[in-house]
């Protein structure tokens, strides 16, 4: 309990922007961050990002809206130097973790290239017949060591997905998360400054405010 | 592996929440978002919002009582009711819906479900199928149950699955409120011939329904209402929801969520 008070109080720190791509939904996610204490802006234009303490890729729409939005804003150039060269903390969720890749299927675009893998639809991986869109709560099991994201959870803890595209299990740096459905795929990703998730930890309970406030320690760790 | 998700399914009536009995004979149970709140702190897997006579009263949902629920809980929920158009669904999603139910719409308006779905993404739309079974054979009900169309339901299940729809909702008209168990004959027909999630919803009375719908028709989820919301042969209003110990006695481990309510964090989600 005091852990926690104090734990808030230093939230009050933190200065986060929430990408808005112009495609709906950032409600849950803006609520999420607001109940931790954090302060937030929401940023939908081109805006100096140096004055952020991390940035938060939320998960709305698809690939191509979200890539060309953030293209013809001139959002790109600014979260490449953010993330690239300031080496500050940056959180993907759902399609913003998508967008991190190197490529998507989904409406076949050129992401932001900072994690090297691709993103493809279930279906062209799967041949098993398993129902997609993979809807609902699965499992995420740690691949290697050291996942902060994770720490004070329970084993295998589970999340809440709703997507049609993935990015299947690949040996890459960093430590990982994988769920299974019909294959592996990762489902959690956390290599220094830059971390994804598939599922949406602001849809899943304490677990994923768990995983939020692991993420603002992380946060509070660059800033000092 | 994916857990299989026990979904509650509130039926809405503007600001009240009520509960039918063969879509007939609405029984007034309280108000929805303190239902929300509460299924919110059993920690639910999912809820499900209908608004039962927004499409007889041509209008949407009411958009304050999802953005009211949507900051009570943080969960993901399902909200439909005279869904006609894009802006309504851009809307209610904003206000903190996570996907939208079109079931009228589909059938009355062509290009809505694949608009809809092209716009938001298929995992977005869930298409809500109400069948009645007349002189043993099965039929489409729009209009919350009140309009025959003569549309086969698997016919209309794989239409809307090939313009876009991420998931079925099917419904038995028939066994809603009865607490009888689920048609397993209509759901098998629908999980049978589509390869996206089905929903299973119409008659769950106990635990076992709810395995029985899982392990013997394929559905990705099930879906109920009177057996969440009353306890006892007098059917008293009471909330509540199957703990992971009992869906334990009737699913498998690896199909159960693991719910983690152990954490010190608890605190401050019963804050909310």
């Amino acid at each position: 309990m005091v852990l926690m008070i104090m734990e808030n109080t230093q939230n009050k720190k933190i200065k986060i922007a929430i990408i808005d791509y112009s495609a709906g939904n950032i409600h849950s996610v803006y609520k999420a961050f607001a109940k931790k204490g954090v302060s937030i802006e929401i940023v939908n234009k081109e805006t100096e990002l140096d004055v952020f303490d991390a940035i938060v890729l939320p998960g709305v729409g698809a690939c191509g809206s979200a890539m060309d939005f953030l293209t013809k804003v001139g959002l790109t150039r600014r979260l490449n130097y953010y993330v690239l060269e300031l080496k500050k903390p940056v959180l993907g969720i759902c399609l913003g973790f998508q967008i991190m890749t190197e490529f998507s299927e989904e409406g076949k675009v050129k992401g932001l290239g900072w994690i090297p893998v691709n993103v493809c639809h279930i279906r062209n991986v799967v041949k098993s017949p398993i129902r997609v869109p993979h809807i609902g709560w699965n499992d995420v099991r740690v691949y290697r060591e050291g996942m902060s994201l994770l720490s004070g959870m329970i084993e295998n803890p589970n999340f809440y997905f709703a997507h049609s595209y993935f990015v299947p299990f690949k040996e890459i740096d960093g430590n990982l998360g994988i769920t299974e459905y019909g294959t592996s795929f990762i489902s959690l990703y956390q290599s220094k400054n830059i971390y994804g998730t598939q599922f949406h930890p602001e849809k899943s309970y304490i677990g994923g405010a768990v995983l939020i406030q692991n993420f603002l320690n992380e946060v509070l760790n660059a800033k000092s | 592996m994916l857990k299989v998700r026990v979904i509650p399914v509130l039926l809405l009536r503007h600001w009240g929440l009520e509960k039918t009995i063969q879509f007939a004979n609405p029984k007034y149970v309280g108000c929805p978002i303190n239902a929300a709140r509460v299924f919110n702190q059993h920690n639910v897997d999912e809820l499900i919002l209908l608004d039962i006579v927004a499409t007889l009263e041509n209008r949407p949902p009411e958009i304050e009582v999802v953005k009211q629920i949507s900051a009570e809980t943080s969960m993901p929920f399902t909200v439909g009711g005279g869904i006609r158009d894009i802006n309504t669904i851009r809307e209610l999603l904003n206000a903190g819906a996570d996907r939208v139910v079109l079931n009228t719409s589909v059938v009355e308006i062509p290009d809505l479900l694949q608009k809809s779905a092209e716009q938001f993404g298929r995992q977005c739309i869930v298409v809500s199928i109400d069948v009645r079974r007349i002189n043993g054979k099965y039929e489409v009900f729009t209009h919350g149950g009140r309009k025959s169309t003569g549309l086969n339901p698997l016919e209309l299940a794989k239409r809307a699955e090939a313009e876009g729809a991420g998931e079925i909702l099917i419904t038995s008209i028939d066994r809603d409120g009865t607490l009888e168990g689920y048609d397993l004959d209509l759901i098998k027909m629908v999980t049978d011939n589509v390869q996206i999630p089905v929903i299973a919803c119409g008659g769950a009375g106990s635990v076992k329904d709810l395995a029985d719908a899982y392990y013997q028709s394929g559905v990705s989820a099930v879906a109920c209402g009177a057996f969440f919301l009353f306890y006892g042969p007098r059917r008293t209003v009471l909330i509540t929801y199957p703990t992971e110990e009992q869906l334990l006695e009737y699913f498998k481990p690896e199909h159960v969520r693991k719910r983690d309510p152990k954490k010190p964090i608890d605190l401050e989600l019963s804050r909310l």
